[in-house]
């Protein structure tokens, strides 16, 4: 484009460089401005606090360089420890909750024909819901006393009195896992959706003439066409999953004492609860590293699908 | 081969209802909540329908006790900037990466896409001391800088793939008639490229009215709470009126399934769209 047009200034002038006509710079300048102040930045500045000591409430300590101090007692806490493995046993189980069953919504949704807009329309209402007021709602079945989920196990039998269920350290990490999949089921039921609709239908066919059965199909024809689909919206999944905060925090707010206190939970009760900005910070490297490690190896999945 | 056919698609929408009814569950107790009196929120067993139905609750949690009203402006105006700021600096950095070829290009769009990835909370611990000493702590501004600067990038990343398939002769034809470039973009490339431009304000919108982390941080003052901010402090509370929250959850809920639903065609393909294509 730029070529292609009639260049009047050299190539170096600083009209030219900053004219609206050849150069990029005036259309960049806000978006980078934006990116350097919001993301450039708050990294850097992150990075930086993480090595050092700096208690908002206890400024008689002072704020001092600890190097990798932060990172070495972190890696020497029980406490964090057992919020990394919570983490990745909570993102485990909630990708794993959004794949199978978006998976099997999406076999289905390929299948009929009428009314299959309703149905998209009707699937997408928990993912555009509000994060906060789906986890409040649930908050509500969940209660120990009057709480529609007892009421349903009741009725069904399957327990014999009303349980506190956000009060058991079990099923508040299995429950919190269970509303982050009840929000991410709809967008991996589309993606899915998307895959299955590009299997080439005379391929189908031409099985379905050889005897071949369902599962047949599902695993030799099927997966193998939409394999990248999936490996790119679990990756994106996991990613999101692993950063989830707004589905934990009202419904437990990390609790009961630490049984669903992820990462990120525990970042932001370090560095807002306890006001350990150092401390703080270096979860979050933390978390950063680890999300970097996961898009480096999805950038790398990406390009031998290409 | 017909008849199995058919027999597969009953079973696939008996299914399908199943699962979308297990799905819609919690919509089902939030309305039914909704219209109970607080006395019947407390009564075992449940009941789907009590009596009175209680319409009036929906303007109770606006008016009393929760002042749901305060929130609500506040989210309105904080997803409105924040969708108007991320168009206004999306639309031009997303021209710029499709028209130009310019040192930093790769490097641009690789920091585009990490900004997806990388929790908001960074910024909030990097940005919380300057925010505070540019006063933006307990400021609808702070927020809408906040939110702008996630939903920016994706912005760029739906804009960028819809210009992509907007062609270069476009602009051309009106840059040889002697329009300038800017002119040519106004005129030409914007509204053509509007559809996009709708999905990304309203993407960004729909972030915004979603966030809870920027307002946790940054807003102490009763009078400029959120949504999501404020429904979480009423749940923290000593007695929760379990009946006013589920109607502030609708209230909170139908304007955004409605932007929804104008963008739902092509939101998913635009989002996978860039993340395969790129």
């Amino acid at each position: 484009m730029r070529d292609s047009y009639p260049a009047g200034l050299p190539k170096h002038d600083l009209r030219r460089m900053i004219s609206p006509e050849y150069s990029p710079l005036c259309y960049l300048a806000g978006a980078l401005l934006i990116l350097a102040v919001f993301v450039a930045y708050p990294i850097l500045r992150v990075l930086y606090m993480s090595l050092m000591h700096n208690v908002l409430t206890r400024p008689d300590q002072g704020i001092y360089f600890v190097g990798l101090g932060n990172f070495l007692s972190l890696l020497q806490n029980a406490d964090f420890l057992m919020a990394f493995q919570r983490t990745v046993w909570w993102t485990l189980l909630s990708v794993a909750g959004k794949t199978v069953i978006g998976f099997i919504i999406a076999l289905l949704l390929v299948n009929i024909t009428r009314g299959k807009k309703l149905f998209i329309f009707l699937l997408f209402i928990p993912w555009v819901t509000p994060n906060v007021v789906g986890a409040i709602t649930w908050r509500w079945i969940f209660d120990g006393q009057f709480g529609m989920l007892n009421w349903l196990l009741l009725q069904l039998q399957l327990i014999s009195q009303p349980i506190s269920w956000l009060s058991s350290n079990f099923y508040s990490f299995l429950f919190t896992a269970l509303v982050d999949v009840w929000v991410g089921v709809p967008f991996m039921a589309i993606v899915f959706m998307g895959g299955l609709q590009m299997v080439s239908q005379e391929i189908l066919e031409s099985a379905d003439m050889d005897g071949a059965g369902y599962f047949k199909k599902l695993f030799y024809i099927k997966l193998p066409v939409i394999r990248p689909i999936v490996l790119v919206a679990t990756t994106l999944s996991a990613i999101w999953t692993f950063n989830s905060f707004q589905i934990i925090w009202p419904l437990t707010r990390g609790g009961p004492v630490s049984a669903t206190e992820t990462l990120i939970i525990k970042a932001y009760r370090l560095a807002f609860g306890s006001f350990d900005i150092g401390m703080g910070s270096a979860v979050a490297v933390i978390i950063f590293l680890v999300l970097l490690a996961f898009s480096a190896f999805y950038n790398q999945k990406l390009s031998e699908t290409d | 081969m017909q008849a199995k056919h058919r027999g597969s698609s009953i079973i696939s929408y008996a299914l399908l209802s199943l699962i979308i009814l297990a799905m819609l569950f919690p919509f089902a107790v939030m309305l039914s909540t909704s219209l109970k009196t607080y006395q019947a929120t407390f009564q075992w067993p449940p009941q789907w329908l009590s009596h009175p139905v209680m319409w009036q609750n929906y303007f109770e949690v606006w008016v009393s006790e929760y002042h749901f009203s305060k929130p609500f402006v506040n989210s309105f105006v904080v997803s409105f900037f924040t969708s108007l700021l991320s168009i206004l600096f999306g639309f031009p950095a997303a021209y710029a990466l499709t028209r130009f070829r310019f040192r930093g290009h790769r490097a641009l769009m690789f920091v585009v896409l990490l900004t997806q990835m990388f929790s908001p909370l960074i910024i909030i611990i990097g940005m919380m001391q300057m925010m505070s000493s540019l006063g933006l702590i307990n400021s609808l501004m702070g927020l809408i800088l906040s939110n702008g600067a996630i939903s920016l990038p994706m912005a760029i990343w739906l804009l960028h793939g819809y210009l992509k398939g907007i062609p270069l002769d476009m602009e051309h034809a009106a840059m040889i008639d002697g329009c300038s470039r800017v002119v040519a973009v106004r005129k030409i490339i914007f509204p053509i490229a509007l559809p996009a431009v709708l999905m990304a304000g309203i993407y960004a919108f729909i972030m915004a009215w979603n966030n809870l982390l920027f307002p946790l941080a940054f807003i102490t003052d009763q009078s400029l709470k959120t949504i999501p901010l404020a429904l979480t402090d009423f749940v923290g509370m000593n007695i929760v009126y379990w009946h006013q929250m589920m109607a502030g959850g609708i209230i909170a809920t139908v304007p955004i399934a409605i932007l929804f639903s104008f963008v739902q065609k092509f939101f998913v393909a635009g989002i996978m769209g860039g993340a395969i294509k790129e």
